[in-house]
């Protein structure tokens, strides 16, 4: 008789409640947890998640280990430490780009930022940051242009974004690729949306930047917003 | 490797190998580079494109486990700047629904010797508080310094009357027991204030070794 796979269920119901839920509401050995389904298949990553971040005093511990130090933990093959290696090398790229310029001391700061983000960028794609001058920012949300063009965002869903990120003064970017900085009709949607469907869960629209190569053109300095419904 | 062999290298190792030429192909088309798809969230992905509900999730644990490391990272022994003792509350204080006022006790160096809350509700009775402020600092061998901390649940990092009002207060009070409060870090979500950063010597006395840029 097959013997039942009794952690079938737990991961499909853990990848659900990720995807249903929000992140942050996940303890960090919740989070390794999930990663581990994707390094470990068929075993309980549970208590494996817990020792990694006992051991390596945190889950930023675990990623900056090294694959003999990471094969020591009970349930770690040396097949899981080098996965475990591998996604710490990917998050070291990805926080080099994240962090590059991500102190706004200025609207200027924040043009800055953008121009970088979607540096060698062609597509048409909107960052939403979360904002305020002389902050650093942590939470930021890409969406593709396409997506408001064909009305594939909803309201509710872009709301629960907004507010599970903490999200009060917002700054949205918008990639113009190769094209004018001029906004056009999708643009001026987007920042609608933004600014007027979201203000009552007191999320502000600081400005809405469109940017294309080292140009950039700011709706709010630039007027669009004194004709905003408020 | 280039961005987009990154992505497809990735998914063929942690997920379906058959799939993940397609699926990159597919999201640098709406995203453009790597780091912006991980800058974006699964209901999005699974909007445009044909992915397993595991795909999605893999991509999007990455930037949240990520973003835990970055907020783990912030811990510091030494709150010597405004900036980094914001840094060090923000990453404390992320997530509490309840107002929490937290004493930081430093040494001569501004390292951490003794952390304490001092309260985990709003703050009714503010000469009681004061007296935890100092059976903190007095149990801390060494203390030179205070840092105080406190949150707003709304996420609003604005500095209120009382805040401004209960901080001059409290560096009365501390300075009679020769503790100098170094600084009072409001955290309003993801953000926060310092209020020797914006007070200056309108509030706080000049501390040497503590940075306010």
């Amino acid at each position: 008789m097959k013997k039942k796979n009794i952690h079938a269920g737990h991961r499909k119901r853990m990848r659900e409640k990720f995807l249903n839920g929000y992140a942050d509401s996940f303890c960090d050995h919740e989070l390794l947890e999930i990663l581990l389904f994707y390094c470990i298949p068929v075993a309980n990553t549970n208590h494996t998640a817990h020792e990694l971040i006992e051991s390596f005093g945190g889950i930023s511990g675990v990623f900056k280990a090294n694959a003999d130090e990471l094969v020591k933990i009970n349930g770690i093959s040396s097949k899981t430490a080098e996965k475990i290696v591998y996604i710490g090398n990917l998050m070291e790229e990805y926080r080099k780009i994240s962090e590059k310029n991500r102190e706004f001391h200025n609207f200027d700061s924040i043009e800055k930022y953008f121009l970088d983000y979607f540096k060698d960028i062609k597509s048409d794609i909107c960052l939403v940051i979360n904002a305020q001058p002389e902050f650093e920012t942590l939470d930021k949300i890409t969406i593709p242009v396409s997506f408001f063009r064909e009305n594939k965002i909803s309201e509710e869903e872009t709301a629960k974004m907004l507010i599970m990120k903490n999200m009060h003064n917002i700054v949205i970017g918008i990639n113009h690729g190769d094209r004018s900085v001029i906004p056009g009709s999708t643009d001026y949607s987007i920042m609608q949306f933004f600014f007027e469907k979201f203000r009552i869960f007191d999320v502000t629209v600081e400005d809405c930047i469109i940017c294309s190569g080292t140009s950039t053109f700011s709706l709010m300095r630039n007027g669009a917003f004194d004709n905003m419904s408020v | 490797m280039n961005e987009k062999e990154i992505l497809e290298n990735f998914i063929s190792i942690f997920d379906k190998k058959e799939d993940a030429k397609r699926v990159t192909d597919e999201l640098f088309g709406l995203y453009g580079n790597l780091n912006s798809i991980f800058d974006s969230n699964h209901v999005f992905f699974m909007k445009n494109i044909e992915m397993r509900e595991q795909t999605a999730v893999l991509i999007n644990i990455i930037s949240a486990i990520n973003r835990r490391c970055e907020i783990e990272q912030a811990e510091t022994k030494y709150l010597n700047s405004a900036d980094i003792a914001k840094r060090y509350f923000q990453a404390r204080l992320t997530g509490y629904s309840k107002e929490l006022l937290i004493a930081a006790v430093l040494g001569r160096d501004f390292e951490i010797i003794k952390e304490e809350i001092i309260t985990n509700d709003a703050v009714n009775n503010v000469s009681a508080a004061f007296r935890k402020f100092a059976e903190t600092a007095f149990s801390c061998e060494g203390a030179k310094y205070m840092i105080v901390t406190h949150n707003h649940p709304s996420g609003n990092s604005r500095l209120s009357d009382s805040d401004v009002v209960s901080t001059v207060n409290l560096i009365n009070a501390m300075k009679m027991i020769n503790i100098t409060v170094a600084d009072h870090i409001v955290v309003g979500g993801r953000n926060s204030v310092s209020m020797h950063q914006e007070y200056g010597k309108k509030m706080f006395e000049s501390i040497k070794g503590y940075s306010l840029k």
